[in-house]
């Protein structure tokens, strides 16, 4: 988990050459002390010094995964010079965590941050107190109280808590993820990067031409460095245009290795602040398979992903002839705003029978062909069985004395952690339109359910996706049906803009039992 | 982003400070080309653009539009005779305007051109 690559490091040169960069900590950290788990180091899944390394993996053993996270400073080289970020375990990203479903998570969870500066707002819609943490399971079908994933918890400086999140036998298999979700320093503590990959394996994972290929993590994210050292102000993550260099697994612009033939299952996780990244391989096949964590009806030939923050993608990638390729986000507007193109990698086609890779590595070469396999219990929600019906009304306005003088808004009001916005039973199975005021998109997240994409600005979507973050689009509208079945208890809804959630758009939804 | 939002609105808070009426009116000055949007249709700047001509590409340039087309339309998006996809966002737009500003809004973006 420690493991230092070795590589050159500079950015002007990475883009001329389209030679990855290596950015390293220059100071190594203690790692995670595994107890009841098995790890792994961070390692290329092909074996090769400078391809890009999956990040490092804790596994559950005999159905429980017990091991310590913590939060810390972690110093790192950014493209734009050293600094030090908010991160999990010293490690950027977080290390995955691999559980089955039944799986118990036992995360003994320590702040190890100093004590926040005194000068704190005491708003709660103004960003603050970025030292003060918590721990969200993202996408986790999981109960929302206690110790489980409770986002209400303020974990201060130097506490430690005990986490345990029991998940469900039939908890629908894929790629989550977790990350903070301390209302007020969320955005701060995402945008440096602390945030990590959750697996539960099964469904794809099963299908033979998958089970058969290399699997790659890759966590997409942007950290943003303080002015001068570390980050105490919302500022530098505000503007949406704001200048990020993207790295994948920490790293800027790696080499990422296919064999000629070759097809890799990818798990790509978008856990940056604010960006959205649509993203392409000229001259390469991409397929996609999965959105967040979930299934597709079957694998599909696709010229461009589209991630918004938050959102997983599963893909296949065919390596085709040897050579050089780029994963490149194009120029795109994410509503009004005009976004410039990013390199986030270089992808090379190696000969097939490349002497680098050790002997006995996998070797996938197939894309499956028919339907892909279902999470059993993500059924369709048929019109019958809508209890409720709700509107969900996405605004900003301007306000004096907030942060930019600016507050996010659902059904007109910012977040107030003391009003039930949502008031459901369990059993209930509503139906929510979406309505964005606003000329941007917004990513919207809830906690706890999945549902299920009816319908994005009136268009009805064939596949009914189960995902549990999607965009509504910049003066658009989204229809998604959701079941409240098995968790009672009070929890959130809110954009995966961070900045926007911490200045107000979030709300709460309590269900009854 | 913000800028430009908080540019938006400041621009005709501003403006109708110079025009000496802060408060919402619907009076329509003899020259709605160059008067600026009423203070109650400042919302609207922020999609459908400054001068009627929107920066996003599935919402429609209104600049110039027949004002009696304009009025039926917020009419009917108010009554929730026009619904479904983006129409929804629209009656959530219109839905506190009276009739007297829908009309003052439907003759301000007919007349930019």
């Amino acid at each position: 988990m420690t493991k230092i690559k070795r590589r050159t490091f500079l950015k002007g040169a990475a883009a001329l050459s389209a030679s990855g960069a290596l950015l390293h900590r220059f100071a190594g950290g203690t790692s995670a002390q595994a107890q009841e788990a098995a790890t792994l180091t961070a390692r290329s899944p092909l074996g090769i010094s400078d391809d890009l390394f999956n990040p490092p993996e804790i596994s559950s053993i005999n159905g429980q995964l017990r091991t310590n996270i913590y939060m810390g400073f972690n110093k790192v080289i950014l493209p734009s010079g050293p600094t030090i970020l908010r991160n999990f375990n010293n490690s950027l990203p977080g290390p995955t965590l691999r559980i089955n479903a039944g799986d118990t998570l036992e995360l003994a969870f320590e702040n190890r941050l100093p004590e926040n500066r005194p000068d704190q707002p005491t708003e709660v819609n103004i960003p603050n107190h970025f030292n003060t943490t918590n721990l969200h399971y993202h996408g986790f079908h999981v109960s929302p109280k206690g110790n489980s994933d409770n986002v209400y918890l303020n974990i201060e400086p130097g506490e430690k808590f005990n986490y345990v999140v029991q998940v469900p036998r039939d908890h629908p298999a894929g790629s989550y993820w977790y990350h903070p979700h301390r209302h007020g320093s969320v955005s701060a503590q995402v945008a440096q990067g602390a945030a990590g990959m959750a697996i539960i394996a099964g469904a794809l994972d099963d299908v033979p031409e998958i089970k058969e290929a290399v699997e790659r993590v890759l966590v997409i994210q942007a950290p943003i460095p303080g002015v001068d050292g570390i980050l105490d102000s919302e500022d530098p993550i505000w503007p949406l245009d704001a200048e990020r260099d993207f790295l994948v697994n920490g790293e800027y612009k790696p080499r990422i290795y296919i064999r000629e033939g070759e097809v890799q299952r990818w798990r790509i996780l978008h856990a940056g602040d604010a960006q959205f990244f649509p993203f392409k391989i000229d001259g390469l096949e991409i397929y996609e398979i999965g959105r967040d964590g979930n299934p597709l009806p079957e694998a599909r030939l696709v010229e461009e992903v589209h991630l918004s923050p938050g959102n997983r993608v599963d893909v296949l990638v065919k390596g085709a002839t040897p050579g050089a390729y780029l994963l490149r986000r194009p120029f795109f507007d994410q509503g009004k705003q005009s976004l410039p193109p990013v390199h986030l990698a270089n992808i090379f086609v190696i000969p097939a029978n490349d002497s680098r890779v050790p002997p006995g590595t996998p070797f996938g070469r197939e894309i499956p062909k028919g339907p892909l396999p279902d999470n059993p219990i993500l059924v369709d929600i048929t019109d019958a069985e809508i209890t409720h019906r709700r509107k969900i009304v996405l605004g900003v306005e301007d306000v004096k004395g907030y942060f930019h003088d600016t507050l996010f808004t659902i059904n007109d009001e910012p977040f107030d952690p003391k009003r039930d916005d949502v008031v459901s039973r369990l059993g209930a199975v509503e139906e929510w339109t979406l309505i964005n005021k606003t000329p941007f998109p917004h990513p919207i997240h809830i906690h706890v359910n999945p549902f299920q994409v009816m319908s994005v600005n009136g268009v009805a979507d064939p596949d009914k996706p189960w995902m549990d973050t999607i965009a509504v689009p910049a003066a658009g509208t989204v229809v998604f049906r959701t079941r409240f079945l098995d968790f009672d208890g009070r929890y959130v809804m809110h954009c995966h803009i961070l900045p926007h959630e911490d200045t107000g758009m979030m709300i709460n939804v309590n269900i009854e039992p | 982003m913000m800028k430009q939002l908080n540019l938006s609105l400041a621009t005709s808070m501003v403006a109708a400070v110079l025009a000496g009426s802060v408060a919402p009116s619907v009076a329509v000055a003899d020259d709605p080309q160059n008067t600026p949007i009423p203070a109650f249709g400042s919302q609207c700047l922020s999609c459908h653009g400054e001068d009627g001509r929107p920066e996003l590409a599935d919402v429609p340039i209104i600049a110039g539009q027949q004002p009696i087309y304009l009025a039926n339309a917020l009419r009917h998006y108010k009554s929730g005779e026009r619904t479904g996809g983006q129409a929804l966002v629209m009656q959530e737009m219109v839905k506190n305007l009276s009739d007297e500003q829908i009309v003052a809004l439907s003759q301000w973006f007919g007349a930019q051109q």
